[in-house]
This record gives C-alpha cells, structure tokens and sequence, in this order.
C-alpha cells in the first residue's frame, strides 16, 4: 500500500516535471518572428500591414482635416459652434500642447513609421531566404514600397512639427528614449534618400487588381512634393517631368468624376488611401472616416449625414466666384437646399450652409447604415493636376530646362485650367500658378502647409490667428516632452 | 464511544457513590451566549475528577454530582467557565466564544496551526460576523473590520471591492490578492455569500503567505466553506429584506444658476448671445432623474450536521440587488453548496465539497452618470416637440432652442437605451483524500480542486435617434461566450511528532496548476428589438456578421517545504521554502523561502505573575513571488486580422505586422517582507491585541510604462521598479461583562502605511493618468506610486491689473485665474514647478466595533474611516471641452465673481480655460472620510416551540458618510499609477434592512 502510494506521488512529479509544460504560446496570436521567410507568399504580409497603418483615423481622417485644411483660408470648422472645441482651438490658433487632435496627429504618423519599419527590417530576410532571383528581386521591390510610406509618414511629421527623431528600425524602449530630436534639414534628406531608394526599386505599374500599390511614379510625385517645399525647383521639374514623359498619367475629363467612388485609382491618380466597408461590420478597421467627419450635419437619411466639420469658407466661395471657376465651384461647395446630380437631397435643415463636396458620396453606395456616410471615398493625396501645377511653378521659379514630356510651365498650367472649363492664360507667373492651385486642390489638405512653405502664410492667414514664427508648425504634445527628454518645444508655445 | 462513557459514569457511580455525601443529579444545557446555538460536545465535568459527560445534540447534558462540587464546562473555542453546585439541579450555562481562540486552530495555507504557535499576523473573521454586515459581496463585510487590509467599495449591484492588503507592491493591474477557496484559487469571492462562510483568514505577511509563493505577493485570503458540527443537526435560515438609498448625491446647478454662470463665463466670447433662464422650459435635475431608491433581498438556508464519522453541509441562497440607477440594473445570485466529510476508516479521511454559483447581472450605462453631471439642466428628460426621436420622445439638447454640442447626450436616453447583460455559471469543486501512514504522525493527503466559469455577456443597442449624434442607424448586438477552468492538483505528506520539549510539524508539498480560458464573440447590425426572443445574431443583417475568438492557457508548477516547530511551548519557529516556475515568466523558475520566530513569553518564570496573562513576540521574515501578470506579455506577437491588412482593388489582402520595439525580458516580481509583531492578553484576557510592524519591498515590479514613440505602441511591460510599503497595524479587542445579562465589547484597528517607490528601472519618473491631454500623476523615486503632480494653487487674481504686476509669467493673467506658484523663483511656470500633491493611498485607516449585549438584545455599531487620501475630480477637470457644461452647487456658490472675489476658487471664465484644467491643487482634493459603516439591534426569541432560537434584526449599513470631498464617494480606486481619478463613480448607498435568523 505504502509503495504504491509513493510511486504514484513520485509518477506525478516526474510527469509534471517537464519544460514543455512551461513553454506554452500564448492563444489566438501568430509570433511576429514566426513569419516563414522562405515562402514568397509571405513577402507580402508585413507590406500589407504597413499601408493598413494608414487607415489610422489620426493620421487621414478627424485630426488631419484640422491641422492641414481647417486652419487655412479655405475650411472653417464647421458643425455647430459648440462641438468639439479642440478643433475650435485649431480653426483659431489658440491650440496648446496639450491638444489630443495633435498628439493623436503626433503618435498616428510615428505609428505608420513603425510599420513601415518592420516592413523594411523583414524584407532582406525574405530577400537571404529566397532561392529564385524573381523572388529576391520582389523582396527588394516590397522594400520601395515601405520606404514610400515611411518617407511620407516622415514629410506630415516634419511639416506637423518641424524636429522630430528619426526612427528607422526596433529598439528597446530606453534606445527610443533616447533618440535625438533631429534638424529639419536632416528630416529631409532622410525623407529624400528613402524616395530615392524606392524610386530605383519600384515598378511602374501593377495590375487592376493591385490598385492603390505605391508605384515609381507615386514615389517621383512624393519627391517632387518634397523638394517643393525645400524650394529646390529643379529637383522638382526633372522629376515632374518624368512623370509627365512617361505617358500612364493624365487628367479626367470630367472634374467631377476625379472624386468620385467610380474614378478612384484612376489613371489621374498617383497616390490614394483606400478606403471600403468590403460589406463588413464594426470593429474592423478597413474604412477611414475622412469623408464621414465631413459630410452634411443633420441631413437625413441618417446614412446621408456626417458631422459636418471642414467647411467651405465664404473666402473659398468668393474666389471661387471671383474668377468664374463655375465648375470647380459646382464641385466643391455642396450647398444646403439643392440635390445632387445623382438625386441626393442636402436638406436645408442641415447645421451649415456649405459643405465639402469633393467627399460627397452617393446613397447608394452608403450601404453601411450606422451613420454611415462615406466610407467608401478614399483619401486622394497625390493626384496628376497636383503634378502639373508643380511643374508649373518649377517652371515659372526658373527651372526651364527639362521639357522631355513636351509642356512648357504656362501649358501645364492650361491643361489644368482647360479640364476645369477656363480659358487658357497668356503668361506664367507665379500668382497664377498659386491661385489655380488653390482652386484645383481646394478641400484636399493642401492649402495650410503650401501657403506656410511658401511664405504666405502670415500675410494672408494672420486675420486668422496665425502668429508667425509659432504656428507654422504645431506644437510637440506635452506627454512626448516627459518621456524622451532630447526633444524640445517648437518656440513660442510653453 | 457513547456506550462506553455510560458504562463508565455507571462504574464510578457504583465505585464510588456509596462513598460520597449526597449527590444531585444535574441537568442543563450549554449554548453559545452570542448566537444563543447550543454547543453540542461541551464538556461537563466535575472538577477534580474523572466524573464527566458530554452535552447531546441540543446542548443537554445530565450529570450526578455532589453538592458543593465545582462542575466544569468546557468547548473548544470558548471560555471554560466554573459553576458551583448548589441545589439547584436544572443549570442553563452559557460560554463565551473565545474571541482571541488561542488553542483554537487557523487555517493557514495548507493546513491549520493553533494560534498561540503562529509566528505570523494572521487575522481571522467568522462567517457570522461577515454576515451582520449587509453586503452582496463578502470582502465588502470586511471594510474596517481588520488591520492592514484597505476595501474600497463599489455601489453598482454585483461589483466586487479592490482590496489591498499591507498597501500596493506591484504598480500594475496586477495587485489582488490570492483568493483561496477550500483548496481552489479563485479570483475573486463575488460568487460567494457571506453566509456560504465559515471562516475568512487574511494572511497578512511574507512568511504566513509564503507558502502559496507565487501569488502570495500582495497578501492571500483563506476562505472556508460552511462545514458541519459533530454530533449536532441544525437547520438555519437566514434572510432580509432591505432598502437602498443613495447617498451623498452631489448637487448641481439648476437653470437659473447655470444661465448665470455661462452669462459671466462667456461675457468677453464674440457673438455671445446672453442667456436668459426664461427661454428654457425647464430646470432638470438629472441625478434624481437618474436615481432611484431600489430594493435587496437575501435568503439562504443551511443544513448541517454530523456524526463521529461524517460531517455534512448543504446550504442554498438566494441573493437580489437592484440597481439604484434608473434603468436596466441588477444583480442576482443563486448559490448552492454541499461539503461532505467522512472518516472511512482508521487512516483514511475523504471528502468533496462544491459551491456552484448562478449569477445574472444588468449592467448600467456608468457613461449615463458622467453625462448627467455634465449636462445643463435646461432642456427636460422628455420632449414631445423632439419629433425626430423614436422610439421614445426623450429631450435633446441638440435641438436649435439649446444648442448643446454632440458631447452633451440625454443621460436618461443614455441609460434607458443600454442593454448590456452578464450570465455566469461557477462551479468551484474540491475532493481530497486522506491516509493516514503512520496514525497521528504521519499522513498523505493529496487533492484536485478545480474552479470552472462559464459566462455570457450581451451588449444590445437597439435602434434609435435622440438628437444630434445620439442616435444609432442600425441596432448592435455584441454577444461573448467564454469558458475558463482551472485545475489544481495538490500533494502533501505531514510528519508531526513530539520529541520531549520539542513538537514539530514538518511538510512537504506538491501543486500542479493548469489554467485555459477561451472565449467567442459574434457582432451583428440590425437586429430587431421586439422582445428578449428575437434578440440574437441569426435575426439580424447577415451582411455585417463577424466572429473572433481568443484564449489564454498558463501553467504553473510548485514544490513546497515547511516545518514548524514548538520548543516546551515557549519557542516558536517556522521555516518554509517554495519552488515555483511559471509559464507567464521568461525566468521560469523561482525560489521564495520565509522564516518566523516566536516567543511566548507569557510562558517564561519570570513573567509569571504579571498583569500580562499572555504575552508572545514574533519577528518574521519572507519572499514571494507574483505571477499575477498578463499570461501573454512577455512575447512579441503579430498582429494580424483587418486592421493589420491593406485594401487593393476592393478587396482585403492579407498583412501581419508587428511592434518595432523591443518586449522586456520579463523576471519574477518578487516581494521581500520583515515584520515585527506583538500579540498580547491581559486584565483578565479581557484586553486582547496585537501589534505588527512590518516593511515589505517589492522588486522587479511588473507594469505597463508608457514609452516614446516610434515602437508602434504607446506602453510597454517590464520589470520597471521597487517599490517599499511599510507600516504599523494595531488591533484592540476589549470584552466585558458587567452583570449576568449585560455584556460589551469594543473592538479598534488602526492602519498606518506609507508607501514609497525605490528605484525604478532607467528612469527618473513614470508619468501616468492622462487627463486633458496632461499626465496627472507620477511615479518616481521618493514618493508613492502614481502620486499627483501639478501645481500648487496660490491664489486667484482679484484684477488684471494685479496680476499684470505679477512678474511671474503665469500662463494668463488676469482676474479670475490661477495664479499658480512658481516653486523655483525662476518667475517661469513650466514643468519645473509642478510638485506633488498627496497621494490616493491614504497612511491612516481606522475602524472601530461597539457591541453591547443585554439580555435578548444586542446592539452593534462599526465606524470606519481612511485620512490623509487624495482624490483627483476629473469629473471637474474637463471644462475646456465641455464648455456648456452644467456646473455643481459647489462651484457656483464659491465661484470668483467681480463682486465676490475667491482666492481659492476660479473665475467661470478661467474655469473652462485649459490653462486652469490641468493637474493642480484645487482639483486634487483631500478625501478622506469617517463612515458608520453599520447599526445593528436585534433580538433573541430562544423560548419558542420547535425553534431552537430566533434573532430578529434592523440593521443600517453606510447611514452616513462624511467627507469633504466634491464628488458621490471619495472611494475611487483605479490602476496604482492612475489611482483616485474620479471620472463619474457609481452614487453609493445607504442601506435599511430587516432580516432574521432561523434556527431549527
């Protein structure tokens, strides 16, 4: 009796002696460094994550409205005066440091920086693992694509707030405490040598299937974009011009249709955030709220309604009708009280009287019913006309001398002008190229930032609020302050 | 065995009777003078002699004795008393319970020990004290009743308390207890009644806890289900009824007052339009439209008994508790439970006993109360001229006659229109199996406990439109099906020997842990609402179905050693070591030995005499483990499903992602604890108490830091500081009996704790808590963990002109504002002057019990308090976004206005400035409170037919609470870095009940 008892006390000890009993994965979880790098399957999977990252509704759909629209000359805040006075604070210049709209502008960005990180870091692996040349070369290829998201990431947050740290692979929490707060100019050149990379990996195009991928081209038109703002205007004409040259882009015929669901990822665009319920319900992230958080306040059905914020300002209408810009016009300001061609009402008992029509999304593809509006519209952020007009001003800066696509700055300026339904213009000056700009990418979060690069800004936005030598750039949130000590407040915020 | 003392009685009788003066045969009873129980087993004995019997079932006991003879009554746990025999032959004796119980036995991990051997702070509680508190949960009873232990409640029906033993070690979410039900790990005991209980023990140090090593760190808590007595059958009921009566209700301003104060907030606001209180129809309070006063109810009956060889318990109970807030909220419990002992043989002990717990649960809309302290009173809870509202024609303050943002929702919609249910299934089972080796020296024991759950949980939202953003297109439901079990299999062989002086006690243990939970959960849109039958997911869209899932699994793995030793009853000591390994820990393995040495002094020669009739000091020493941490932490995972998948062409294309920084390496927490004790009985063990010192160092403590950015998270976990908790405990127990029928007792405990952090891992301070986009708290070396941070409020600007003469460049100047203090003299406010502001753990907490017995009548009263909290009113600390809001009573009537300058209170118009919303002295504020916790009288019926006795009671639990702070509660608990941030408790409660205990 004794013996038996003993052995099969001593039995369980043994058996649950074991370190397999120990080592268990936790549930429902795939490790991240369980990616099997010798399928070419999988290539793909850490790149697809990244441009899920820019989903993130900090980074293009409440806060991005604000900080690059509503505080320009454009947008008012719009909704009802009450709602929402972080944003109130932004439309006015009165924003602090302690702005969540801004944090959340602040951590989003570095977010898509992280992704992209990962992306980047996976791929050579996949690259040493593969054992065909055409998977190789389709890791490196992938690559281009996570450097285009981060440089892009990098270019909102270096004209968000200036000095940021860069932030290029994983790190323990201390190394990321630690990280200096880097110059402007070296953002640049770090979000230049990340475009150039891409640039030389990428493809020119996809199939129909892939639309929305990064290609050469979206890298070229994000450079350009880049090098604008450091005035660098041959930079920007030579790769305006390749642009142009290689013939896979032109402008719609029909303004309107550029912003429709049906002329997504046209042959006019160069960079889009897509966007699509995919017939889904809540809970998974697959849609952004760009066009909800803007459409008519207190329209009805209620998958007609959005809260109305960005609206079109009497300024915007007034320019608008200044220079008999009927068709833009018709397209960007959809009033209360009139429906739309596609038989949509905007009832007159909506909170404003104008709201931004290049988000208008027809009923019929609201499926979603729970205040559903617009989930459907992707966020356009480089489009061929923005191509065009950069030309255009490369051109009128002096930077003359590379015209391989055939355009002359004064006739890339016409082109935009023709598709918009105005006349052409005898002569290029640098007025004109920003007035059509204005009024081509009026209410697609150009404006704040091209005014301020351009040193417009105090002038023409002081009525405003805008102090100068402050809110040309936000202020870095507090919280980031506390916890990593190198980094310094922009001046003139406390 | 009852044969055999016959047989004797009838010996001696024989033997001896012929040679004793005249003898009287003696019948009584013996009860308990407290329940009024009777005692069945007591002792009767004629002193001096062997002439002895033991009380039947009901307490009766015959004894012949001779006149003038002395007769002992004894039981274990009682005073013994001493009657003298006279003539009168028909006795009724009563024994006092034995309140100190120093032969009486502890549970303590394990095993049991006698409690003049223990060498640790060990605080024990009956399950009939725990039930004269009314509470649904039995941890709640606790609150005040013991030393060391802090209880902060919770008013919403079914919520458990937080409770925190010896202050906060670990700085995570991590901090409770271990819960030990009968052998079982339980997180928590909601699912139990206080009447389930037999007896509660708090082991209070590192070396009484030491034995449960891996999760003992903060503090483990022993509970026994009811068990039956040996030779007696009783059957009890016990039940109230009772009423729930919302306390300490904050006031808030009513129309007029609110329209004042927008008037003077907005006076400078370009295209303000001045408001006038007559325009708006209506005045609402929204918290007594929200509140109710709601009933609770409790049944449970018990049957227990036993024989030499078995003992059994069967108890079932009911428990109800509404909610107080007007809506969908309730608690329902039905609890049943059986234990049954039985000694088989000679050596071998078997037994099982099982609670299953039925539990149902509505939830509030806690949103609901945020909103109606929020909300202006001008537009009414109803409103027939909202014609864009259905189903039901609430207000809005949307509508263009208010004009109120989309953040300020009708508080009563908010609630009427959340469904949110919670159905629970508990199965705790414990068996075990004892065999005697070697009889009374050496036993195995080995069990299986296991503790199964299955929960529902559904959140309907039906369709509906209110105003503004308050309304939903497509009804949601949400349903979550989860199971958990978790198996514990336990080994143990017990030597315990006597070698002349020298008795010890030597363990050696084995315990196996597996823990698997998994869970489902379904989402559909456009689920109709037309009665509880068509709420499911199969009626609704089938477009925007969706499904996840998850689980977790940990197992754990202990060896454990512990001997005990009693040298000529006057040296203790105690010795235990403990191996765990974890699967939740990088570092598998861990090694948590502890040692307590005692003395009972009171047994030396030169102590004898004293006025001190017992007298033992301890010093104890031990280290614990905790492994309460989050089972799948430690490892970096991918990130897969929708979010981490980019869009192409309209369709979803496959992604994982993963975090850029680097997970921490994770090592055990591990706790280390030094404790001083005293316990002491003198003036006729009549005053009973103890002391303990103790200090107890947490390190390598376990929590979510935030991080900088760029990882692609916002925190991260790591072993990222030692914290220290020291303290003193006092416990005073006074018992008097002043005549035969008048008796008293006073009871006291006092808590001192100052918690302090000693070094925290590659940092100067954890910020923590943000409200308004600030972090309100800190972490940091030299102060309590998560200690508030802000500025120090040194005034309020009576003019612009004054405060433009301030060469300190406060953030705005001008009347009405902060003038904050600029600690540094630097005339700059910054961050460099942001100090702390005191701490949500408070260093003193008291609690006093009264008794008083007076024949059939007993009255009791218990009084606690906590001093020297902070809480911060971050239901205050939003006005910069709520800037329409509705003000409370409080600030209206303090308020800086040109014409009644506070120096203490803003201006309306600073008030709703961001520069005055930041973490600071006014909104840090003391809460500390005194509440009489319980008032109780009741009365004893102990001659009725066919009843053994009957108590009838009224009682009132938390009449009254009194306390400075602005807020329902200042009981507000939170994670130990973001503690005391008071966003919209739940009101707590007054509650009036009648009850009454039954015994058959």
């Amino acid at each position: 009796m004794k013996t038996s008892i003993f052995s099969i006390v001593i039995g369980l000890l043994l058996f649950t002696g074991c370190q397999d009993f120990l080592d268990i994965r936790p549930e429902g979880t795939m490790p991240s460094t369980g990616l099997d790098h010798t399928k070419p399957e999988n290539i793909f999977l850490p790149i697809s994550a990244a441009y899920a990252s820019l989903r993130d509704g900090n980074v293009h759909a409440f806060p991005y409205i604000g900080a690059f629209e509503i505080t320009s000359d454009n947008a008012d805040k719009g909704s009802t005066a009450g709602d929402n006075p972080e944003m109130d604070q932004i439309d006015k210049f009165t924003y602090t440091a302690t702005n969540s709209l801004i944090g959340g502008l602040w951590t989003g960005n570095f977010n898509v920086v992280s992704a992209a990180n990962n992306a980047i870091q996976e791929m050579p692996l996949f690259e040493a693992a593969m054992l065909n040349d055409e998977n190789k070369a389709y890791a490196r290829q992938c690559t281009g694509e996570a450097k285009t998201i981060r440089a892009y990431a990098y270019f909102n947050l270096v004209r968000l707030f200036g000095k940021v740290p860069i932030i290029d692979s994983t790190m323990t929490s201390e190394q990321l405490a630690a990280q200096p707060q880097a110059t402007t100019s070296a953002l640049y050149d770090f979000i230049e040598k990340d475009l150039q990379e891409a640039i030389e990996v990428l493809p020119a195009s996809y199939t129909k299937d892939w639309a929305g991928r990064i290609t050469k081209y979206t890298a070229m038109a994000l450079k350009a974009k880049v090098h604008m703002y450091q005035n660098e205007w041959d930079s920007v004409a030579v790769l305006t011009d390749r642009i142009m040259a290689s013939g896979r882009f032109d402008l719609l015929d029909n303004f309107r249709e550029v912003f429709s669901v049906d002329g997504e990822n046209s042959k006019e665009s160069l960079f889009e955030i897509q966007s699509s319920t995919l017939g889904r319900s809540s809970g998974d992230n697959t849609f952004i709220e760009y066009a909800f958080v803007q459409g008519p306040r207190s329209n009805s059905p209620s998958n007609m309604q959005g809260w109305g914020f960005c609206t079109p300002s009497n300024n915007l209408i007034q320019f608008f009708t200044d220079r008999h810009d009927s068709i833009r016009a018709a397209t960007t300001l959809l009033y209360r009280g009139t429906k739309t061609p596609e038989g949509d009402s905007i009832k007159n008992s909506c909170a404003n009287p104008v709201y931004n029509g290049k988000v208008y999304t027809p009923s019929a593809l609201n499926l979603w019913n729970y205040n559903g509006y617009g989930f459907e519209h992707n966020v356009r952020i480089l489009r061929y006309a923005d191509v065009l007009l950069m030309y255009a001003e490369a051109y009128v800066n002096g930077a003359t001398s590379h015209t391989t696509a055939g355009f002359t700055g004064l006739s890339a300026l016409n082109k935009v002008r023709k598709r918009a339904g105005l006349t052409n213009l005898g002569a290029l000056t640098m007025d004109a190229v920003w007035n059509e700009r204005r009024a081509e990418l009026a209410m697609e979060e150009d404006r704040f930032f091209d005014l301020v690069r351009s040193g417009r800004a105090t002038s023409i936005l002081s009525p405003l609020g805008y102090v100068a030598n402050k809110n040309n750039v936000f202020p870095i949130p507090s919280t980031q302050l506390q916890l990593n000590t190198n980094l310094h407040q922009n001046p003139n915020y406390n | 065995m009852k044969q055999k003392l016959v047989f004797l009685l009838w010996f001696t009788f024989l033997a001896t009777g012929m040679l004793q003066a005249q003898n009287l045969k003696v019948t009584g009873s013996v009860t308990d003078s407290d329940s009024k129980d009777p005692l069945p087993g007591a002792s009767v004995m004629q002193k001096g002699t062997t002439n002895a019997t033991i009380a039947d079932g009901n307490g009766v006991f015959s004894l012949s004795v001779p006149v003038g003879s002395t007769l002992v009554v004894s039981y274990l746990g009682y005073v013994g008393v001493e009657f003298p025999v006279n003539n009168e032959n028909s006795l009724k004796i009563q024994l006092k319970p034995n309140t100190k119980m120093l032969d009486n036995v502890v549970v303590i991990g394990y095993g049991t020990q006698k409690v003049k051997d223990m060498t640790a702070p060990v605080s024990s509680v009956k399950g009939s004290d725990l039930s004269r508190q009314i509470s649904a949960n039995p941890m709640s009873a606790l609150q005040g009743k013991m030393s060391g232990v802090q209880i902060i409640n919770s008013g919403a029906p079914g919520a458990g308390p937080t409770v925190k033993i010896r202050g906060v070690g670990s700085i995570g979410d991590y901090a409770e207890p271990l819960y030990v039900v009968d052998g079982v790990f339980v997180n928590n005991i909601d699912f139990l009644s206080s009447g389930d209980i037999e007896d509660l023990t708090v082991l209070k140090d590192a070396s009484a806890a030491a034995i449960y090593g891996v999760r003992a760190a903060n503090g483990v808590i022993l509970v026994t289900t009811k068990k039956g007595k040996t030779n007696a059958h009783t059957v009890s009921y016990d039940g109230y009824v009772g009423l729930q009566i919302p306390t300490n209700v904050m006031k808030l301003a009513d129309t007029k007052q609110y329209v004042e104060l927008m008037n003077l907030a907005n006076a400078d606001v370009s295209g303000y339009v001045t408001k006038d209180a007559a325009n708006y129809p209506a005045s609402t309070d929204w918290y007594s439209e929200l509140l109710r006063n709601a009933p609770m109810h409790s049944h449970a009956l018990d049957i227990s008994g036993g024989t030499d060889q078995t003992n059994y318990s069967v108890g079932i109970n009911y428990f109800y508790q509404e909610g107080i807030m007007k809506a969908e909220n309730d608690y329902n419990r039905l609890n049943f439970r059986a234990r049954l002992d039985q000694k088989v043989n000679d050596r071998i002990n078997v037994g099982f006993n099982t609670v299953l717990s039925n539990t149902s649960k509505h939830n509030s809309n806690d949103n609901a109360f945020f909103q109606a302290f929020v909300n202006p009173p001008i537009y009414g809870v109803y409103d027939d001229s909202n014609t864009a509202a259905y189903p039901v024609k609430f207000g809005s303050g949307q509508l263009p006659l208010y004009g109120l943002g989309n953040q300020y929702g009708n508080p009563v919609a908010s609630a009427f229109y959340n469904h949110s249910a919670e159905d629970g299934i508990k199965m705790v089972f414990s068996t075990y199996a004892e065999y005697s080796i070697i009889p009374d020296k050496l036993k195995f024991k080995t069990s299986y406990n296991m503790d199964f759950d299955f929960w529902k949980q559904q959140t309907y939202e039906p369709e509906y439109v209110v105003g503004g953003s308050q309304s939903l297109g497509k009804s949601t439901l949400s349903k979550t099906f989860g199971t958990s079990v978790r198996h514990i299999i336990d080994n143990l062989l017990t030597y315990n020997d006597k070698k002349e002086d020298l008795s010890y006690n030597l363990m050696l243990g084995q315990s196996t842990r597996i823990e698997k939970q998994s869970w489902l959960n379904g989402t559909a849109l456009g689920v109709p609402d037309f009665d509880a039958q068509s709420i499911y997911l199969t009626t609704g869209s089938s477009q925007n179905r969706n499904a996840n899932d998850g689980a977790y699994t940990y197992n754990g793995l202990s060896f454990f050693t512990r001997g005990t030793f009693n040298l000529l009853d006057k040296y203790l000591a105690s010795v235990t070591l403990r191996a765990d390994a974890s699967s939740k820990y990088q570092a598998k393995w861990g090694v948590f030995p502890s040692l307590g040495l005692g003395w009972n002094m009171s047994s030396e020669d030169f102590m004898s005499g004293s006025k001190i009739e017992y007298l033992k000091v301890r010093a104890s020493w031990g280290m614990l483990g905790n492994d309460n941490i989050p089972a799948n932490s430690a490892m970096t995972l991918g990130q897969t499903g929708a979010g981490s998948s980019g869009i192409f062409g309209d369709r979803l294309v496959d992604g994982v992602g993963s975090l850029t920084v680097v997970q921490n390496y994770l090592k055990w927490e591990v706790v280390n604890e030094l404790n001083l004790g005293a316990d002491f009985e003198m003036l006729n063990h009549r005053l009973k108490g103890e002391l303990d010192i103790y200090n107890r160092v947490t390190s390598n403590v376990v929590f979510y830091a935030p991080i900088a950015t760029g990882g692609g998270t916002a925190d991260l976990l790591g072993n990222n500081g030692t914290v220290q908790n020291m303290g003193l405990e006092l416990g005073l127990s006074w018992n008097d009996k002043i005549t035969d029928d008048l008796s008293y007792n006073i009871g006291f405990n006092a808590t001192t704790l100052r918690n302090n952090v000693l070094k925290l891992q590659g940092r100067d301070y954890i910020p923590g808590a943000i409200v308004r986009g600030n972090f309100t708290t800190r972490t940091q070396v030299g102060y309590p963990i998560g200690t508030f941070w802000g500025y120090q409020v040194d005034g309020v600007y009576a003019s612009e002109s004054e405060a433009l003469l301030d060469p300190v460049a406060q953030i705005i100047k001008d009347a009405g504002y902060f003038k904050y203090k600029d600690q540094n003299g630097d005339n700059v406010i910054d961050d460099k002057d942001k100090v702390s502001l005191g701490s949500a753990i408070p260093w003193l907490m008291l609690g006093t019990d009264a008794g008083l017995n007076y024949g059939k009548w007993d009255i009791s009263a218990t009084i606690q308090g906590q001093f020297g909290n902070k809480v911060l009113n971050a239901k205050r600390m939003n006005r910069d976004v709520f800037t329409d809001g509705n003000y409370d009573l409080d600030f209206y009537k303090n308020a800086w206005r040109s014409n009644a300058k506070s120096n203490k209170y803003p201006s309306p118009k600073a008030y709703n400035s961001s520069f005055v919303q930041q973490a600071n002295d006014f909104f840090v504020e003391d809460a500390s409170y005194i509440r009489i916790q319980n008032l109780q009288a009741g009365y004893t019926f102990d001659n009725l037919k066919f009843v053994k006795s009957l108590r009838v009671y009224i009682s009132a639990q938390r009449p009254l609470s009194l306390f400075t702070y602005n807020g329902f509660t200042p009981e507000v608990g939170g994670s130990p870095i973001a503690n005391g941030i008071d966003n919209s408790t739940y009101p707590m409660q007054a509650v009036y009940t009648v009850g009454l205990k039954l015994t058959l």
